[in-house]
């Protein structure tokens, strides 16, 4: 192939770059080997890995689904999964057309407007969604609860320090839901938004939610709620109790946990003008092809951007998680909103029942009294021990909650989904016996 | 000159082939129909648009959507800015691995040790490749790399007592993260523009340069070494 197109080295094809700017050093990186003996070495790595399969009860924000085959085999086919991000629509309709419809389910799911293609995950999500929130009301006050995400906290503060903004936390209260008097006092015109969660970290339905909405909007501030996709079959959608934006994580959409990666961030909002010239990442929008006769899509908005706007876009975001919203997109056209309904109740009585099973054990007890879905928080003694004996019997619970909240040292989540049978929840019950 | 084609099918919306009664797969049942949510009926939707469908019109709808998409596995793809590289399928098989898709970021320590080896293996290389001392393996995208670095230049300057140097240099000819990353982490952006080379403009760089695109858009390396500067 040198000699083809007419150099005698592989060095020659580099001789146009200065050589004080080569790189001469041997980098110390072992020899390529052969594709067999990779990947008997991975295997023999992974090996140490364990997977608790279906005794994983673990929650915070990553939870483990039943992954349709339909979905893996699909979201693999490799025109998606090697394709280039949509900057030349004629050569990535299909994967337009699959983000535009992941937006228009995300809408729907959230009782939004509009969507944007993705972001990298929840936790950025809420921090791109202060941002946007600021850029809207120019204010510079952000107020959350305790019963949040505390690492999608350290990431939102991350992401609005160099704003010079301030973020208040206010304790949630005795039933784990925001406490609505504290954020009465604490409501002034300085804030630019209120963030709340529901299902909250602690997996509690939030009953206020529409008084929340009230009292922040009073103040002119924007109500930004983070949710989990799969309880909106059951639960209200954000947008009917005055959400101006919405974030979540759509992990739960047919994508593999991963050991918490890549994920999907959702982030959709109300549909003025105000609000969508000012948001992040890409939109995909619907339009009519040049000869008037079909529907095309395309990447639309393009001038919040940084390839056109650079230092004035609404965010640095390019590269975004396309392939997770295509499969989340896979995920729920399969379930259908009939299946996403008969999911979330499933997932809704199931975590009635093994709460109540579980609090039989004596010695255990629920941390909250109040309504739950998907996960909730179990007090016993020595709460981390039993994390780490459970381990050791195969099962997964947590995480332990006392590595946040002082006050929650006795306390650790305990999540639960379809995956889980009778016999599964019997064998975290007597595991949990055994442990205590 | 041969050219690419590529199916063109008139795929429909998802909404519109929606039915009722369809259903693409079948979860596990209610194992629990008589336990009440305790939820209060005020707080549970009404109604989801979502449209129902059978198994093969999902099937169909997607890989006829995958057939309007072009990727590196249907040809050459010369597009710029993020570089079109081929993955070795290889690559694919083990990132999708039953011990790797199956874990939660939360398991204890014991039972991780796989992948954490295989994490600090990769940031050693990273390490010797870039010629720097540590690594760190959470950003999510470059764009994401670059406001992280940004973020740290930050905090360094604050605590070398510095906060007053709030600006980055950035050539015209960078990436438009570049420009946007550093807004993201705090810093103005002072543009210097590039010659009829493509390359940083000596004259228009002014003061001390504290981050330059080494490979700019152009893909022309930087001839100027910045030890001068």
């Amino acid at each position: 192939m040198l000699r083809v197109i007419g150099v005698s080295t592989i060095d020659d094809l580099f001789s146009d770059i200065p050589k004080h700017l080569l790189g001469s050093h041997r980098l110390s990186i072992p020899h390529a080997k052969s594709e067999y003996e990779i990947e008997r070495e991975i295997e023999e790595t992974l090996s140490r890995n364990i997977s608790y399969e279906n005794l994983c009860f673990l929650g915070g924000g990553c939870y483990p689904h039943y992954i349709p085959a339909v979905v893996d085999e699909l979201a693999s086919r490799s025109e998606f999964l090697t394709s280039y991000t949509q900057y030349q629509p004629e050569s990535s309709q299909g994967m337009l057309q699959a983000l535009f419809e992941y937006q228009s389910m995300i809408c729907d799911l959230t009782g939004m407007e509009i969507a944007n293609s993705s972001m990298y995950d929840w936790a950025t999500s809420l921090g791109e969604a202060s941002r946007m929130a600021h850029r809207i009301n120019g204010r510079k006050k952000i107020i959350s609860f305790g019963n949040v995400g505390p690492e999608r906290l350290q990431v939102l503060r991350t992401y609005t320090m160099s704003l010079g903004m301030n973020l208040e936390i206010i304790s949630s209260d005795i039933r784990g839901m925001v406490d609505l008097h504290s954020l009465t006092e604490m409501m002034s015109e300085d804030v630019s938004s209120v963030y709340i969660e529901n299902p909250n970290f602690f997996g509690i339905v939030e009953e206020e939610a529409d008084d929340i909405a009230r009292i922040v909007h009073q103040r002119g501030g924007l109500f930004v709620v983070g949710t989990e996709p799969i309880s909106l079959g059951l639960l209200r959608e954000p947008g009917t109790y005055g959400a101006d934006i919405v974030v979540g994580d759509g992990q739960t959409l047919g994508i593999h946990m991963n050991f918490g990666g890549p994920s999907l961030g959702i982030l959709a909002s109300r549909g003025e003008k105000s609000f969508v010239r000012q948001m992040p990442g890409r939109i995909i929008g619907s339009t009519t092809a040049e000869n008037g006769t079909r529907v095309g899509y395309s990447t639309i908005m393009q001038t919040r951007e940084q390839h056109i706007r650079r230092e004035n876009a609404t965010s640095n975001i390019c590269t975004n998680q396309a392939l997770s919203a295509v499969t989340a997109c896979i995920y729920l056209s399969l379930l259908g909103g009939d299946g996403l309904r008969e999911l979330a109740r499933s997932i809704g009585s199931k975590t009635q029942h093994t709460a109540r099973f579980l609090t039989e054990l004596p010695g255990v007890a629920m941390r909250f009294e109040s309504p739950i879905f998907r996960e909730f928080v179990l007090q016993t003694e020595n709460a981390s021990q039993i994390i780490e004996k459970m381990a050791t019997f195969g099962v997964g619970v947590g995480p332990w909650l006392g590595q946040w909240y002082p006050s929650l040292g006795d306390s650790f989540l305990v999540a639960i989904s379809e995956i889980h049978s009778k016999k599964d929840l019997d064998f975290l019950r007597s595991t949990l016996a055994r442990a205590l | 000159m041969k050219l690419y084609r590529q199916a063109v099918w008139d795929e429909p919306l998802l909404n519109v082939m929606g039915r009722k009664g369809r259903k693409g797969i079948s979860m596990p049942r209610d194992q629990f129909p008589s336990t009440p949510f305790r939820i209060p009926d005020r707080l549970l939707r009404k109604e989801i648009l979502l449209p129902n469908l059978s198994q093969i019109e999902v099937v169909r709808h997607f890989t006829h959507l995958s057939q309007m998409n072009f990727g590196i596995d249907s040809g050459m793809y010369p597009l710029g800015s993020c570089t079109m590289k081929y993955n070795p399928k290889l690559a694919s098989r083990i990132a999708t691995h039953r011990k790797i898709t199956g874990i939660h970021p939360y398991q204890d320590v014991r039972t991780i040790q796989g992948i954490l080896e295989i994490l600090y293996k990769l940031s050693f290389y990273l390490a010797e490749i870039t010629g720097m001392s540590k690594v760190s393996l959470s950003p999510a995208a470059g764009a994401h790399a670059e406001f992280v670095g940004g973020l740290i230049m930050r905090k360094y300057l604050r605590e070398i007592g510095e906060p007053t140097k709030d600006e980055i240099i950035i050539p015209d000819s960078a990436h438009g993260t570049n420009p946007s990353s550093a807004v993201l982490a705090g810093f103005k952006v002072v543009k210097v523009r590039s010659d009829s080379e493509g390359l940083v403009d000596m004259d228009s760089l002014k003061s001390a340069t504290r981050v330059v695109t080494f490979c700019n858009r152009s893909n022309s390396s930087e001839v100027s070494p910045f030890n001068r500067l």
